[in-house]
């Protein structure tokens, strides 16, 4: 059950994606997801479609992952298409007591739910193809500006890795709760939300008292092999930007500014 | 027949495509059993139990209780859950309740017992497992390494159920505990409750368990009584240490009623037997 969770996953892979910086990918995914965002209609919406799709082809991830993430927020797409179909005004189509569905309704809100099918599409590709301990590594040097303020960004850093390797095995130890529930007879999969929302309540106490014990546990482990902090730390690997990274940034800003210059100048 | 399981194939997504947990396993359960699943680790003991329980589905073959197919259509897994109880290892880090008599009537409430029933199959299944009723309104958290095993034990025990499945029930423990959990075991299999238990200590499958199966990658290597599985020559092969008894036993070639020794009694009698 809890392992079937494909959303953030990191797909190891050699790929041209796999193999870029991760902060130029990071760049990369927040220009897409303003581009998603650019109020520039269905056209616009195309043109990111088309851009994304060479990228997940180059990613070389298999499509079935990044459909398995899609599949895992429907409610999410259909709340946001209701919502926005019934709440826009417009020329009507049906009408329901006092609800009505308007074509620009229904257009908002296809528009709507298909800006954020892309959105988790664009930060598929970014989790799929970049492994979290190398993203937070470069989180942290992106942070070191921030140290001469106060920031400590290799505790931020640090937390966030442990806290992203801690995901695999708290979703094994949920797996491993639900199964001793089912073998004392709860029955997981029946009646409404509430009641299997309800059903799960039970997990809570062992869940936390299990992360509790692991995070003592591994705060000990770190102790005693020597950890002090970031103060000195060399670095197992040492992270460079390449010529392809340097060729994606620059195509990923020029995009970025043509755009905004259309949308700023082009009317 | 109680349980049954039939040609079951099953394969974990993590372990790759090629290698499968269980390649085929035949294993039938009847009534006042004591099986003991032996093998290296990896060998697909654990595996065995969650199939024997409903928890994980063959990719092929079938498991039966009472002759039924559990994952037929219209099949009662409660009934299943109710009559077969599992014991996880490590099974103190699965308690579900804020009280000892929380975590132990979890199982009989979700069977639709209430009220007093409720309470007196709590209490049952406290003193089975020779607990005092005072630690019932203790955390199980707060309870010692021993007395958590033993609160995990009631919680299974409080549904009466007809076939223990336990997986390495006293890994862990002290050798006090140990022995007091494996007489407990004991006497529940004395008065009628199969048991199919897994553990790597062979000593402790020599006391406890009548019949062993053995489990190499999935397979099963071998099966017969305890006596003839421990003593046999093979069993390093199958990575599986013998008991000491029985090491000491080849050494000096000592007998027992003209079978191999299995027992440090049994040895003690043969070496006396020849003294004379």
């Amino acid at each position: 059950m809890f392992k079937d969770l494909r959303l953030g996953q990191f797909m190891p892979g050699n790929s041209f994606v796999h193999k870029l910086d991760p902060g130029t990918k990071l760049w990369g995914t927040a220009v897409l997801i303003l581009l998603v965002f650019l109020p520039a209609g269905w056209p616009g919406l195309l043109a990111v479609v088309l851009l994304l799709a060479g990228i997940i082809a180059l990613a070389g991830v298999p499509l079935k992952h990044y459909l398995t993430s899609i599949k895992a927020l429907w409610p999410i797409f259909l709340v946001t298409l209701v919502i926005n179909s019934l709440t826009f005004p417009g020329k009507p189509l049906a009408r329901l007591g006092p609800v009505v569905l308007s074509s620009e309704g229904l257009d908002a809100g296809l528009f709507m739910a298909s800006r954020l099918a892309l959105t988790v599409l664009v930060t598929g590709v970014f989790t799929f193809t970049t492994s979290p301990v190398d993203l937070t590594d470069r989180l942290e040097r992106l942070f070191k500006p921030l140290a001469r303020l106060g920031f400590p960004g290799h505790e931020v850093a640090l937390m966030m890795t442990i806290a992203i390797r801690f995901v695999p095995a708290i979703m094994e130890e949920g797996d491993r709760l639900v199964k001793a529930l089912q073998a004392r007879g709860a029955d997981l999969g029946r009646g409404g939300p509430l009641k299997r929302a309800r059903g799960f309540m039970p997990l809570l106490i062992p869940l936390l008292i299990g992360a509790f014990r692991r995070a003592d546990d591994l705060a000990l482990a770190m102790e005693v092999r020597c950890y002090r902090g970031g103060d000195g730390r060399t670095r197992f690997r040492e992270m460079r930007l390449t010529v392809p990274d340097y060729l994606v940034l620059t195509a990923v800003t020029c995009i970025l500014l043509f755009v905004l210059g259309v949308r700023l100048f082009g009317r | 027949m109680l349980l049954e399981l039939r040609g079951v194939y099953f394969k974990y997504a993590e372990l790759g495509a090629n290698k499968a947990a269980l390649n085929g396993i035949d294993l039938t359960v009847s009534e006042g059993d004591s099986i003991a699943l032996v093998g290296p680790s990896g060998s697909g003991k654990s595996t065995v139990l969650l199939h024997l329980d409903g928890l994980l589905r063959p990719a092929a073959g079938r498991v039966l209780y009472m002759g039924g197919d559990i994952h037929a259509k219209g099949f009662d897994l409660s009934r299943l859950r109710r009559d077969v109880g599992l014991l996880f290892q490590f099974a103190e880090t699965n308690f579900f309740g804020q009280t000892v008599y929380e975590d132990v009537a979890y199982a009989p409430l979700n069977h639709g017992l209430r009220g007093r029933a409720l309470a007196q199959a709590v209490t049952r299944a406290l003193e089975m497992v020779r607990l005092a009723p005072s630690v019932k309104d203790r955390s199980p958290f707060s309870l010692s390494g021993g007395e958590k095993r033993k609160v995990a034990l009631a919680g299974v025990l409080a549904m009466q159920p007809r076939v223990l499945l336990l997986d390495e029930p006293t890994s862990g423990l002290d050798p006090g505990t140990r022995a007091n959990l494996l007489s407990l075991l004991n006497d529940l299999n004395r008065q009628g409750t199969a048991m199919v238990m897994v553990s790597h200590d062979l000593d402790e499958v020599a006391d406890i368990a009548r019949q062993a199966v053995v489990l190499k990658d999935g397979r099963v290597a071998d099966k017969g009584s305890v006596r003839e599985v421990l003593t046999s020559p093979d069993l390093e092969s199958w990575d599986l240490e013998p008991p000491e008894a029985v090491r000491l036993g080849k050494l000096l070639g000592l007998k027992s009623k003209g079978m191999p020794v299995l027992s440090e009694a049994e040895a003690v009698s043969a070496i006396l037997a020849r003294g004379k």
